[in-house]
């Protein structure tokens, strides 16, 4: 098509954009609504380094992370040191809710949480 | 053989004004640390998405996606291999999304930078997947795609200003070849 006749903005792509944005906020939302989780999951690439109880506060390190701290305190988890070097995973906070996550691309670690019920346990650390 | 200059270009002018576009996507990329900073997992927003799609526009296909991994070798050297990587996968399948819809269809310059920037972040967030070796990253798609849109449509009204003049510099004294 002839880019002269191309506009910036018309009425049908507007729609598109605010559809697109509707359903974005949505996904967005809902998993705010669930129930507060009863254990945090960390992987380490596809496997399944711990699985911490949400209940239990404390610091936790594991060898599959080196130099990563892990702090669960008032039923949510975060990240409080990584030898990461832009900090992402420390940054976004701690999470308590199923559906949210943590990441850290250069360790190759994330962190999601569990309902209580959902958690078939192979390992529980207390 | 891929021809990367149009016929009508001198080289002088090519080079020159394909220089000018790199330096704007290395000075986008620094701008963009400052924005996507707040953004989880090293996501970026995009914003160097104007310079391909002025590319693609103005100059033509291969160029632009010359501009798209000369933009990864540029971040692949400061800030390391897995940003290059996200980088890379990220231009591409923007560089995808807007050249067809640019080509294709009568959809509007805010549109296309909107799902060109959606595009971008997808790419970013499969090759993150590839790393991880987990999905547990697309939870963060949803928030993504919302800044996306937001700068989607400032690329996109940036683009429809910036494009007529670098077509216009690349074009203008045919003579002095």
């Amino acid at each position: 098509m002839e880019n002269k006749e191309r506009k910036v903005i018309n009425k049908r792509d507007t729609i598109i954009i605010v559809l697109i944005i509707i359903s974005a906020l949505a996904c967005l939302f809902i998993p705010k609504l669930t129930d507060r989780g009863g254990y945090a999951v960390l992987k380490c690439g596809d496997e399944v380094a711990a699985r911490l109880a949400l209940d239990q506060s404390g610091d936790y390190t594991f060898p599959e992370f080196e130099g990563m701290v892990f702090t669960v305190a008032d039923g949510a988890i975060s990240v409080t040191e990584s030898s990461c070097g832009d900090h992402t995973c420390i940054r976004t906070g701690a999470i308590s809710r199923s559906g949210e996550v943590i990441v850290c691309v250069p360790n190759k670690a994330a962190v999601t949480i569990e309902s209580k019920e959902q958690s078939d346990l192979d390992v529980v650390l207390k | 053989m891929i021809r990367l200059k149009p016929e009508k270009v001198s080289a002088a002018r090519y080079v020159a004004v394909m220089g000018m576009l790199f330096a704007a996507t290395a000075a986008l990329n620094l701008i963009e640390s400052i924005l996507s900073a707040a953004l989880p997992a090293g996501m970026r927003v995009g914003l160097a998405n104007i310079v391909i799609m002025a590319a693609i526009l103005s100059i033509n296909l291969p160029s632009a996606a010359l501009l798209v991994i000369l933009k990864a070798t540029f971040v692949f050297l400061t800030r390391g291999f897995s940003a290059g990587l996200l980088s890379l996968c990220g231009g591409a399948l923007a560089f995808g999304v807007t050249a067809l819809l640019f080509r294709k269809t009568n959809s509007t310059y805010i549109l296309i930078s909107v799902l060109g920037s959606i595009a971008h972040t997808l790419g970013q967030l499969l090759a993150a997947r590839v790393i991880l070796g987990t999905g547990a990253i697309f939870a963060y798609a949803p928030i993504l795609a919302v800044s996306s849109i937001a700068a989607g449509v400032c690329t996109g009204i940036v683009l429809k200003a910036v494009f007529p003049q670098i077509e216009r510099v690349l074009k203008k004294n045919k003579n002095i070849t």
